[in-house]
């Protein structure tokens, strides 16, 4: 009787219960949608590399060492030998090192020289790889694999050759031309610093600076025998990124970094560097959370409305129904469950367009901004925040519903006109 | 003997916070299938009295029989119960849920409380009741594009509805022209001549005595 009541009632107030429904729908879908790019932007961030237990590079700071080595922002002050490197690799708790080699570009893109062990154990996002879309990995000394990005931006394909720059400037002039590469193969999008990369091997970052000792191409003719892999020899590298055999002793291993003698290097935890450089730049999320709630409340308060204003004019409405058996907390009741009605139907169509939104936006927002949104269903967390929604929506109407309460006691079979 | 429907003896009635007697009445019998007219011109508690014998209000001190039962002596649930079984009830004026069309106002009794509807097919009985009433060609009209008296029409077959065994109708005629109301007496009575429910009607407008057998006047039995 009370669901065909409130059913009627509704259908009777068509354009406010559109434009509650509305509202609460709208604060539902951006609630949810904030969350979730909040979420993505979050675990995109710090899932920018995954698995790598410690970066380590030349002493300074460590979130410089972060930033050039995962996000290809900035430079690092010195170099570190090739000797440590192979020190700390051959160490028996380190399970895998990839070696990174930085200093040149490739119109504004960085170049980054690497090796096989790159390709191989290189994590983000969990347990992704990298791989090849197009081409292979690179092998010989003059080879290059391009982010997708870069490929994309210079519609560059297999085979063409490309010259490399000098220096980490945007507008670097001295270019490499004696030492032309050839596209080998282009990364399939990872939609993380990688798709902006231009990546080389170690011996190709060595040999292009053959006769650059005095920091500028001294225009000596070099002998085509010295680009010989085997003829290169690699004296240093920029940082490199270590996996342990066991998460144990990654402390241990930091610490032993740390206080290595025969160069002055440092080592980082990526996941917590990530963690406390998202935590300084991620109040904006948090600022984002409030205005959501807000909009939230805003919804939930037209609820409140709605109902509130309606109650006067229902008076009569109360009243005949009380003539006919209905008992004052009958009345009560009906107001209550038209508010959760009205959240009810406002969350459904919320979370309906949130998905519907989802399919339209989540390619733009991927390849623009790098937030990485899965169409997945709804999570638990989202189950607990729409029962919140629920409970506040249907709380707002207990205060209409008091109202009538009162009224309807006070008024009895007697109705004031 | 014949049974009383409504017995009250000994009743007083103030509104709670408030020292005023508002309704004061020694004793007041209507027997079961009686019409009476009880004469109640404005300020003489007739309000309170209905809402008092509907249950709706509280009494503490006095009998209030209905149907056999000592209203003072029932929760309040119960006294809700009582009128929605088994009385019908009439309003002077807008009695009917503007959202709903004729034959769902005329079935809220019934859905409200699946007892008074009972074994019979009350859908069938709206059918029935719409069309002796003459309602039949609006049947499917908003009820707010209906007259006054066709809306009050619609108020008494909500109230015949299940067939209760009491009704009151509060000056259910006072907005009704002299033709209108006319034929809402006949129609009410003819109804009472076949289904003999208590009826009590209740009017300040003296001039509708003549339908009745018996005249109750409350500024008589109110001493207050």
């Amino acid at each position: 009787m009370i669901n065909f009541l409130t059913y009627r009632s509704i259908n009777n107030r068509k354009f406010t219960s559109f434009l509650c429904i509305a509202s609460i729908a709208l604060s539902v879908t951006l609630f949810l949608a904030i969350e979730r790019i909040r979420n993505g932007a979050r675990e995109g961030f710090t899932n920018t590399i995954s698995q790598t237990d410690l970066i380590v590079g030349a002493k300074g700071g460590s979130l410089q060492l972060l930033l050039y080595t995962v996000f290809h922002i900035g430079g690092a002050v010195n170099n570190i030998r090739m000797t440590t490197f192979d020190e700390i690799k051959n160490n028996h708790l380190v399970d895998w090192a990839i070696p990174i080699s930085l200093g040149d570009t490739y119109k504004g893109f960085r170049v980054v020289a690497t090796d096989e062990n790159f390709y191989e154990h290189y994590r983000f996002r969990g347990d992704k790889k990298v791989e090849m879309s197009e081409g292979s990995r690179p092998s010989d000394t003059f080879d290059v694999v391009l982010g997708s990005e870069v490929a994309k931006k210079y519609q560059l394909k297999i085979g063409d050759p490309i010259l490399l720059s000098h220096g980490l400037s945007s507008e670097a002039i001295l270019s490499h031309e004696n030492t032309p590469f050839k596209i080998k193969g282009i990364i399939a999008s990872t939609q993380t610093p990688i798709d902006t990369g231009v990546y080389i091997n170690l011996y190709g970052m060595e040999a292009m600076h053959f006769g650059w000792e005095s920091g500028v191409p001294d225009g000596a003719k070099i002998n085509p025998e010295r680009f010989k892999k085997e003829n290169i020899k690699i004296t240093q590298i920029t940082s490199f990124m270590v996996k342990l055999k066991s998460r144990i002793a990654v402390l241990k291993m930091r610490r032993e970094i740390d206080q290595y003698e025969k160069e002055p290097i440092m080592a980082i935890i990526p996941a917590l560097s990530l963690q406390e450089m998202w935590q300084t730049i991620g109040y904006v999320e948090q600022i984002l959370f409030l205005v959501s709630l807000c909009v939230l409340l805003v919804g939930v308060l037209s609820i409140l409305i709605s109902l509130y204003t309606s109650i006067n004019e229902r008076r009569r409405e109360m009243a005949i129904l009380r003539s006919l058996g209905a008992s004052s907390r009958h009345i009560f009741a009906l107001l209550l469950y038209e508010s959760s009605f009205l959240v009810i139907v406002g969350c459904i169509t919320g979370v309906a367009a949130l998905y519907g939104a989802l399919i339209f936006v989540r390619p733009w927002l991927e390849s623009n901004f790098s937030v990485y949104l899965e169409t997945q269903p709804l999570s638990k967390t989202e189950w607990f925040y729409l029962l919140g929604i629920f409970c506040a929506g249907t709380l707002a109407g207990i205060i209409p519903a008091i109202k009538a309460y009162m009224n309807s006691l006070q008024d009895g079979l007697t109705i004031k006109f | 003997m014949i049974k009383n429907s409504i017995f009250v003896s000994d009743l007083k009635f103030s509104y709670p916070n408030t020292q005023k007697l508002v309704l004061s009445i020694n004793r007041l019998e209507i027997s079961e299938g009686e019409k009476i007219f009880l004469y109640g011109p404005s300020g003489h508690g007739k309000s309170t009295l209905l809402n008092i014998l509907a249950g709706v209000l509280e009494v503490k001190e006095g009998t209030i029989q209905v149907l056999g039962k000592n209203l003072p002596e029932l929760s309040q649930s119960a006294r809700d119960h009582l009128r929605g079984e088994n009385i019908g009830y009439i309003f002077q004026i807008f009695n009917l849920i503007p959202y709903l069309n004729i034959k769902e106002n005329i079935l809220l009794p019934v859905m409200i409380n699946k007892k008074r509807a009972g074994n019979i097919d009350y859908s069938q009985q709206a059918d029935e009741l719409i069309s002796t009433l003459g309602l039949s060609e609006y049947a499917h009209q908003k009820v707010t594009d209906l007259s006054i008296g066709q809306q009050q029409r619609v108020a008494a077959a909500r109230a015949l509805i299940g067939n209760p065994k009491i009704i009151i109708a509060d000056e259910p005629t006072s907005s009704l022209d002299e033709k209108n109301t006319e034929e809402f007496m006949k129609l009410l009575l003819a109804n009472w001549e076949i289904r003999k429910f208590t009826l009590i009607f209740v009017s300040h407008d003296t001039r509708l005595k003549k339908y009745f057998e018996k005249t109750i006047s409350l500024p008589e039995i109110n001493i207050t």
